[in-house]
């Protein structure tokens, strides 16, 4: 059995003219000068069916490209694309009926219609029987705990019951891989885990492969096994998301407060953030100085109430990432 | 099976849009009053002419038939075929298309189902309006309508709204390489309307005119109008192998865009 995606060197380049302040009016005009914009510059992988991966970088790192170019949306400039084994761009509609995708916050529900509409006419639309429809409905109404909006027009619904219904929609047709991009764009925190309780008991229940990118941490966190980093077009790193919180775990913010006030004086190999006669707070690099050595410092030295040491969140870790790469 | 099932779904997708647009009656009831003062003033205006003639026919065309063809182009025109090019710009405009493409469907099918669907709300209304007011305005079209007359209409009005559908979609889908398809739009909306006999008839085209009407895909799209003509019964062989003529060509033109968009597509963000 293929995997569930799988690319070769893909690239995608942009061309646009820009204007040049040398040439005349007419020369801009008819015949301009054109520049390239690579935005997929040359990525390689594969995921495995039932996967969860998050597909993340910053802002015009090239992620949605890809994720248009899997799902048959965008040509690519050259490389290959297996998704199920199907080129996307020649079978678009045979691929189609495998798998879903859902885009931020682009609606695909019939808007002034109830959302029990949108599911039949989707469930046609993949060519299903009316006892079909009927059952996946009523699963998916199950596990996305939609039944009291069902029969609201969908104009009338709020973003989070619009996007739970989004994507409940997007699966009817019981896809083998969805694609997500950006799916808790503008969702408050309830919503957002709501939906990501969803996503998780999707991929347990059917094995469903997903494939996400977000900007929230909180989504790869909760959703993705597997995070793919990419940056200027190219994949920078790809690793478990466990395995990526804990390599980039060297940095440790510890916090101290003395049982009386304490002149403090720095550890060496640390980096001090604040400190006052009541209390101080510092990082440690792991990779530098053992935590183990810290603490006995601490404890030999001072006479201490209360202590704290934090690990840094996904989204500390992924910034910083980011950072050493524009570096 | 997987083609029955395959056509089934732009009937559903039809369906669905139909019932969208009858929720918003205001709309539809607009429409109506839009179309009642559109006929009302062309009723008027082409009153005064054939008065001033002494009520003798123009061209062979007599009063109520000049009416009835008029009308007959603005119940087509409220079909919404023409804003299939709308949907499809914005779409590629504003990148919903993305949402639509990756659907098992094609996607200019689904946007002609889409909009004949919501078309199909505002033509009833209109059509109810008409059957209901304009014999009192304006009489009787002197027409028998014997069986071959329906079934050359309903195929001159099949093809005729294929060949908009494909002329609109053309349009649309231009978006891809211009920024704006607005003047293009506009050249063609308006060519539709003035070949096509929405305030003059194409029976009272100058000769040279009334050809190059019959012989162009805007004329062609409109050929309905002519179902009221006393030489309709002859004539419609005729019309429907220019139709045929240019459903052909229109297919083809609109099928190369369509697949040189699809591979030029780009969509912000990516």
């Amino acid at each position: 059995m293929p995997n569930a995606i799988e690319l070769q060197n893909l690239r995608k380049i942009f061309t646009f003219s820009v204007k040049n302040p040398r040439y005349s009016i007419w020369k801009n005009f008819f015949n301009p000068d054109r520049q390239e914009i690579v935005a997929v510059d040359s990525i390689s992988l594969a995921v495995e069916r039932g996967e969860s991966v998050a597909f993340i970088g910053p802002n015009g790192a090239g992620k949605s490209t890809t994720i248009k170019m899997l799902a048959g949306i965008l040509y690519p400039t050259s490389g290959t694309i297996s998704v199920l084994g199907l080129n996307p761009q020649r079978e678009r509609q045979r691929l189609s009926y495998n798998i879903g995708t859902v885009f931020g916050q682009r609606s695909q529900l019939v808007f002034n219609l109830p959302v029990r509409d949108s599911f039949r006419l989707f469930g046609k639309i993949y060519e299903l029987s009316d006892r079909m429809i009927q059952q996946r409905q009523k699963e998916l109404v199950a596990l996305f705990a939609i039944e009291d909006i069902m029969d609201q027009p969908v104009r009338k619904l709020s973003l989070g019951q619009r996007m739970r219904a989004e994507i409940a929609v997007s699966l009817i047709h019981r896809p083998k891989i969805i694609f997500l991009d950006e799916p808790t764009i503008g969702l408050d925190i309830v919503a957002k885990r709501r939906l990501r309780e969803v996503l998780k008991n999707l991929n347990r229940k059917f094995g469903t492969t997903i494939f996400l990118t977000s900007h929230d941490a909180g989504d790869i966190e909760a959703l993705c096994a597997r995070t793919i980093i990419i940056n200027h077009g190219r994949a920078i790193l790809d690793m478990e998301t466990a395995v990526l919180q804990r390599k980039f775990l060297t940095q440790k913010r510890v916090r101290v407060d003395f049982s009386q006030p304490t002149k403090f004086t720095a550890i060496a190999d640390t980096r001090l953030v604040h400190r006052d006669d009541n209390s101080v707070q510092f990082m440690v690099d792991t990779s530098k100085i053992a935590l183990k050595d810290v603490l006995d410092e601490l404890t030999t030295h001072y006479s201490i109430e209360d202590m704290d040491v934090e690990h840094p969140s996904l989204e500390e870790i992924i910034s910083t990432i980011y950072g050493q790469q524009a570096r | 099976m997987a083609s029955r099932h395959g056509s089934a779904k732009y009937w559903h997708i039809f369906s669905a849009s139909f019932r969208e647009k009858f929720d918003s009656r205001g709309t539809i009831v607009t429409y109506g009053i839009m179309w009642s003062v559109r006929v009302i003033v062309l009723l008027l205006i082409y009153s005064f002419a054939f008065r001033y003639r002494g009520g003798s026919p123009v061209n062979g065309i007599t009063l109520p038939t000049a009416l009835w063809s008029m009308a007959i182009y603005f119940i087509v025109l409220s079909f919404d075929i023409r804003w299939l090019y709308r949907a499809i710009s914005r779409d590629i405009r504003l990148g919903t298309i993305e949402v639509k493409i990756t659907k098992p469907y094609h996607y200019v099918l689904y946007h002609a189902s889409h909009n004949c669907g919501r078309g199909s709300a505002s033509l009833l209304f209109v059509l109810f309006i008409t059957i209901a007011v304009l014999p009192w305005l304006a009489g009787f079209p002197p027409v028998v309508l014997t069986g071959q007359i329906i079934v050359a209409g309903t195929l001159l009005l099949f093809m005729g709204s294929t060949i908009a559908i494909l002329l609109y979609s053309a349009i649309g889908l231009s978006a891809v390489w211009l920024h704006d398809a607005d003047p293009l739009y506009w050249i063609m909306d308006k060519t539709i309307m003035v070949l096509g006999g929405s305030f003059v008839p194409m029976a009272l085209f100058p000769p040279s005119v009334r050809w190059f009407a019959e012989h162009s895909p805007w004329g062609a799209t409109m050929f309905i109008t002519q179902i009221v003509n006393p030489d309709f019964i002859e004539r419609w062989p005729q019309l429907a192998l220019s139709q045929i003529f240019w459903v052909m060509i229109m297919a083809a033109i609109t099928g190369l865009i369509a697949q040189q968009a699809n591979k030029r597509l780009s969509i912000h963000g990516g």
